[in-house]
């Protein structure tokens, strides 16, 4: 049985048992995935990093509860996930609280960029100008669009996984999916009809 | 070429570049609906370009930090732990000595209320059998009671004599 073992339910084993070693592998896979997450979701560097930490600390509590049969990337990212809509929610509640919340209409940059591919100065001013407008857009999707659109993304999650994250079935997960990236080719339009895309690409 | 296909293949342009041989069947699709061949170049150009978004900004120490709010959660636990426990401690070890001696102390408590609720009943009655005597209504029987307290003890045969 112990063969057949998630490597990341095995760590999350030896977590149970107290042993922070295996927990700091963990935070070392995650950090970045979740940050991701949670960093688009919230949209503010500093809480997101927070947040991120508040999510690996509910990990350690919490590990007494969690089950080999589920998948630990379904797990941590079901907890990012929850944290994230309590900050939401206690936004909502006590809006005054994000006033220095970075937008994406600020006239900074939403951060400092740091390409994984190289580009020629002008392409990469055309990237840089198109990963604001993804990020725009992504921004103005409904959380749980953005949120199924972002663990799209992460290789770890199958179809079925990100669905158990958002507590929804196969087909509504999809259809999620589906909508907001029409939703995202409507609002990129006119980058698609100057084939910026195809630009970039090169 | 069907519809289950042509979604199948959309949900794989989503995660990731097509494979050869997925590509061959793409191509056997859109040979047939070439209405649909800018659709699927702009599925792929936007599953691109959210795989090329940059991550976002960590610091470089974050791993130390989780691991210090850690363990600063994990002493602040601990001494939440003692102080609610310290109670508790105590009780759990003194319990089991406790017990017969708080029964015996109720068991005590009962019986002393039972006999003090008795002891009244009976005064209560002895009151009672007194004033509904009718001689100890009248003031004459007492004429002599100081007298008879102070005599030597006397039969009552012969207390009655002497009253008579």
């Amino acid at each position: 049985m112990s063969d057949h073992l998630d490597p990341d339910a095995a760590l999350m084993l030896r977590v149970k048992q107290g042993d922070r070693t295996a927990f700091e592998a963990l935070v070392e896979k995650y950090k970045q995935p979740v940050m991701n997450v949670v960093y688009r979701t919230l949209r503010d560097a500093t809480e997101a990093e927070d947040l991120a930490q508040h999510v690996f600390l509910q990990v350690y509590k919490s590990a007494h509860r969690y089950e080999v049969s589920a998948k630990f990337s379904t797990w941590i990212f079901t907890i990012a996930r929850n944290l994230c809509l309590n900050e939401i929610r206690r936004r909502s509640r006590h809006p005054a609280d994000s006033l220095d919340q970075t937008g994406p209409d600020d006239d900074q940059p939403i951060r400092q960029v740091e390409d994984r591919k190289s580009f020629s100065p002008p392409d990469a001013l055309l990237q840089g100008e198109l990963e604001q407008k993804i990020e725009a857009a992504l921004a103005e999707l409904p959380e749980k669009q953005r949120t199924a659109l972002l663990l799209c993304r992460e290789d770890e999650l199958s179809y079925e996984e990100i669905a158990d994250v958002l507590g929804c079935s196969l087909s509504a997960t999809k259809s999620l999916i589906h909508r907001a990236r029409e939703t995202l080719k409507q609002l990129l339009k006119p980058y698609l009809r100057t084939g910026a895309w195809r630009e970039a690409e090169k | 070429m069907n519809e289950s296909t042509e979604s199948q293949l959309r949900q794989t342009v989503w995660r990731r570049k097509l494979s050869p041989e997925e590509e061959t069947r793409l191509q056997s699709l859109l040979s047939a609906h070439p209405e649909k061949q800018r659709d699927f170049e702009q599925e792929t150009a936007l599953t691109e370009q959210l795989r090329q978004l940059p991550d976002a900004p960590l610091p470089s120490n974050f791993s130390a930090q989780v691991m210090q709010a850690l363990e600063l959660e994990l002493a602040r636990q601990e001494r939440a732990g003692q102080a609610g426990n310290g109670w508790l401690f105590w009780f759990r070890r003194f319990a089991p000595r406790l017990a017969p001696v708080t029964l015996a102390l109720i068991v005590g408590a009962f019986g002393f209320q039972q006999y003090r609720s008795h002891h009244r009943t009976q005064a209560v009655r002895s009151v009672a059998a007194v004033f509904s005597n009718p001689y100890a209504a009248s003031p004459e029987v007492f004429e002599d009671f100081e007298v008879i307290q102070h005599l030597p003890s006397v039969t009552d045969e012969e207390l009655l004599a002497a009253l008579q």
